[in-house]
């Protein structure tokens, strides 16, 4: 009796698993719906996935999964049972975690790019009667002293950038270098929010230097309020040689259960449809060099030329030594 | 059968702390603890300091805002004055600021010497935890009947010894349950430290963060995370048995006094220090460069549209009001019933547990273990509130508990004899009683879900964005106009949380 009830039991899996493989080999099953995961402040403008849906009949959720940081830290737990289809935005300081991890359904592919570089307050320097500063060596000078805010770069992602600049320039000497800028009286704040809106001058604080984006300053004149004269120039300019390169990178999840579909939404997000959103949007650089550049970054957005850059594999590997470094010089 | 009420009545709210806590960090505890040393966890740099920090700044935070906190409980207990749901509601808001526009309200008020320092740090979480004081503490002193205090002071008792004799000792149980409480808060205190301290401070909930986030180790971050747990449910279990001794003389409604002259400056420096902060976030919403400005509520209300800009306010405070009504309707109900049957000290210690979890480990707990089919609960909608819930559980029973302990137990014995059921004693004695703890409840529920508090930050939003993501998103863009159209919508998230507690006050907390 236990013994048949047994043999039923097994020629029932036997028959399901046939069934489940059948249903799997023919054809793979077809969604009507795909999930893009991507950090907080992935803000494309609404209907940016209209024409996607259009072209494939297929709807695009986008969810939302804390900052860049956070993203990679739950998908690489999630690693094989994800909680996407796609993934959008992690960039060359997290690319190689991620992809160590196994995240990733083939080579993630580079979708934008920015660089992030000390910004000044162009009234403010004139106030002052200084020249603003180009290199890295320049911040070092004394009549810069007490002018810099930069951000914690354990706490903050374009913290980290200027700091991967520095030693993507000094190479090993790099603590030398962060030793002469703390003696210059350099502030360090925990965001980019409080450096930017609260110690940089343009926002009422009383430092005219700041680490931000070469892209701000496209940002300012977009968003100034009142508006800006026409041919006006922008209020906050670039120090063109200070500049750390960010790259980001979308891919298809492994464990998704719908490659083929994923892949054509990743065409769409490197596409020239999409592609042209991103400059106003989220203020990055498209990958697609069919795109022509909105009049805004061509005018107020300095094209820098050489930015600094380091392999990914060398930032996962290191990452945690220089940061403990960096907290021993900066914060202690 | 009353103890087999008794059960039932605390079952939802440990199941609701086991589902989104317990099971979860059992669970990542076995993943990834087992493979680590634990003290070499312990032993590397900046982790011992910053649980030393955490310590002593989350004692002396509580210690500051028990001391402060207790002049306005006094007075807002005693006391009728016009604007006074106004006040209560105005210490209350703090609670749902996102970070971000307390950092920007309480730099604008701070005098720059200030900027990230300690004080700067225990002066805001004075700011943001004195309603828990008032709240919690305030009902007991409005039960306390006027004319003990008057034969007090006939007898010849000065001001200071009714204080000392008689008031403190009737607080001194809902002033411990606050001050517990408080100290969950400052301990693992997240936000403000990383706003308003320096960045070389850092408690352990940061530390616990850097790990997972920043380096990519798990297992360390987790050590860390349940020590953290286990820690603070220890302080708990050992708070819980100390309470003081129920206090079973309940005074007739108060009648209600004029303000005298030492409680109208009371009354006057806390409208002063709640209303500046929020006075500042106000004025940066409308003033941009050296020039008045509308754009930013233009902006915010869609009546002006900029290119770059799209936020789409109505969808993101829907979510927000549901998350918030969803998250109150389970904590509430679960909790009075808990606090209402249950007089257990463990559970006490049990529902503390979301709240003192780190808000990271809790998210990765949470997304490694409702991972599979039937249990894939990543996307479930319900996942959110019911982590809201879990984490403003404590604060609604110990609201209910500061009260449920002077209902006069001879009622309740009365009605037994009359053949009452225990739910029916519940219903007609204790329930309108309770009303003052029901609106507390109510209004931390609201709270700290529209204020996105500690672990869900972490979760994965599969619907449209809450209010306090985008006001983060508006304050990660340069310009004029992000900053004050996030300014504006920090104001309106405050206004809104404002509203629902002054409505929710005006019905019960009277």
């Amino acid at each position: 009796m236990k013994h048949s009830l047994a043999h039923k039991t097994s020629r029932l899996v036997i028959a399901l698993t046939f069934v489940g493989l059948t249903a799997c080999g023919s054809d793979s099953p077809k969604t009507q719906e795909l999930t893009l995961l991507a950090y907080e402040s992935f803000t494309p403008p609404a209907g940016a996935f209209d024409a996607f849906t259009a072209q494939t009949g297929i709807k695009v959720t986008i969810a939302l999964s804390g900052d860049a940081g956070e993203m990679v830290a739950k998908a690489s737990l999630t690693a094989g049972n994800p909680e996407g289809d796609v993934m959008w935005g992690v960039d060359n300081t997290f690319i190689s975690r991620a992809t160590d991890s196994e995240v990733f359904d083939g080579e993630p592919v580079a979708v934008d790019y920015g660089d992030v570089c000390v910004n000044y307050d162009i009234a403010a320097l004139a106030e002052r009667g200084i020249d603003a500063p180009q290199t890295l060596d320049d911040l070092l000078s004394s009549q810069y002293a007490s002018m810099l805010v930069i951000e914690n770069a354990t706490t903050s992602s374009p913290g980290l950038a200027f700091l991967l600049a520095t030693i993507a320039a000094f190479g090993d000497d790099w603590p030398n270098y962060w030793r002469k800028l703390i003696d210059n009286d350099v502030l360090i704040v925990n965001s980019w929010s409080d450096a930017y809106y609260t110690s940089f001058t343009r926002y009422g604080g009383d430092r005219p230097l700041v680490v931000s984006y070469a892209t701000s300053p496209p940002a300012e004149v977009i968003f100034a309020d009142p508006p800006m004269a026409q041919d006006a120039p922008a209020p906050t300019g670039v120090a063109t040689e200070t500049c750390f390169r960010q790259t980001e990178y979308a891919g298809i999840l492994r464990g998704t259960n719908y490659p083929a579909e994923s892949q054509l939404l990743i065409d769409y997000l490197i596409s020239k449809d999409f592609q042209t959103l991103l400059p106003e949007s989220l203020f990055v650089y498209p990958i697609n060099a069919d795109v022509e550049l909105p009049e805004s970054f061509i005018k107020y957005a300095p094209q820098i030329s050489q930015p600094f850059t380091l392999a990914s594999k060398d930032i996962a590997t290191y990452r945690e030594v220089w940061l403990e470094q960096w907290s021993d010089i900066a914060l202690r | 059968m009353s103890k087999l009420w008794t059960r039932l009545a605390s079952a939802p709210a440990l199941v609701v702390v086991a589902v989104s806590t317990a099971i979860p960090l059992l669970a990542i505890s076995i993943q990834h603890i087992a493979s680590v040393d634990i003290f070499a966890v312990w032993q590397r740099p900046g982790v011992a300091e910053a649980l030393f920090f955490s310590l002593w700044q989350g004692m002396l935070s509580t210690v500051l805002t028990l001391a402060f906190g207790l002049f306005p409980t006094w007075v807002l207990a005693r006391y009728q004055f016009a604007g006074r749901s106004i006040l209560v509601a105005l210490v209350t808001v703090p609670f749902v600021l996102p970070t971000i526009a307390v950092g920007a309200a309480f730099l604008a008020v701070l005098p720059t010497s200030l900027h990230r320092t300690t004080w700067a740090i225990l002066l805001a979480h004075i700011f943001f935890n004195i309603s828990v004081v008032v709240r919690t503490v305030g009902p007991l002193w409005r039960s306390v009947d006027q004319g003990l205090i008057e034969s007090a002071q006939t007898l010849g008792a000065s001001p200071a010894q009714v204080y000392r004799h008689l008031l403190l000792p009737i607080a001194r149980p809902a002033i411990i349950s606050a001050g517990s409480l408080i100290f969950v808060m400052c301990f693992t205190s997240y936000g403000i430290i990383r706003i308003l301290g320096g960045p070389g401070l850092a408690t352990l909930d940061i530390e616990i963060y850097r790990r997972a986030v920043q380096l990519g180790d798990i297992s360390g971050a987790t050590v860390l995370g349940i020590t953290q747990t286990f820690c603070i449910a220890c302080a708990f279990a050992w708070w819980s048995r100390s309470q003081g001794a129920q206090f079973s003389k309940i005074g007739d409604r108060n009648s209600a006094r004029a303000l005298n002259r030492s409680s109208r400056i009371i009354v006057f420096l806390t409208a002063a220090a709640f209303t500046a902060p929020l006075g500042a976030l106000i004025f940066s919403s409308l003033h941009t460069r050296d020039s008045w400005s509308l754009t930013g509520w233009k902006v915010l209300f869609g009546l002006q549209d900029i290119r770059g800009l799209d936020i789409d306010l109505p969808s993101s405070l829907a979510t927000s009001l549901v998350y918030a009504l969803a998250a109150t309707a389970i904590a509430v109900p679960v909790g009075m019933a808990a606090t209402a049957f249950a007089r257990r000290h463990w559970i006490h210690t049990a529902v503390v547990l979301p709240l003192s979890t780190s808000p990271v480990v809790l998210g990765l707990a949470i997304l490694i273990t409702y991972d599979r089919a039937p249990f894939d609960f990543r996307s479930s909608r319900l996942l959110i509130p019911l982590v809201h819930a879990a984490i403003a559980l404590p604060f609604v029973m110990r609201a209910t508990i500061a009260i449920g302990n002077v209902i006069p137990s001879d009622l309740r014995h009365a009605a037994a004899t009359l053949g009452a059921s225990p739910w029916r004693r519940w219903l007609n004695i204790d329930l309108p009683l309770l009303r003052p703890a029901l609106a507390t409840g109510v209004a931390f529920s609201l709270a700290m879900s529209l204020g996105e508090f500690g672990a869900t930050s972490f979760l994965t939003r599969r619907d449209s964005s809450t209010l306090p993501i985008s006001i983060a998103n508006l304050f990660s863009r340069a310009g004029d106009i992000p900053r004050s159209t996030g300014m504006a919508a920090a104001t309106l998230l405050i206004f809104i949380t404002g509203l629902l507690v002054v409505s929710v006050d005006r019905r019960s907390y009277s």
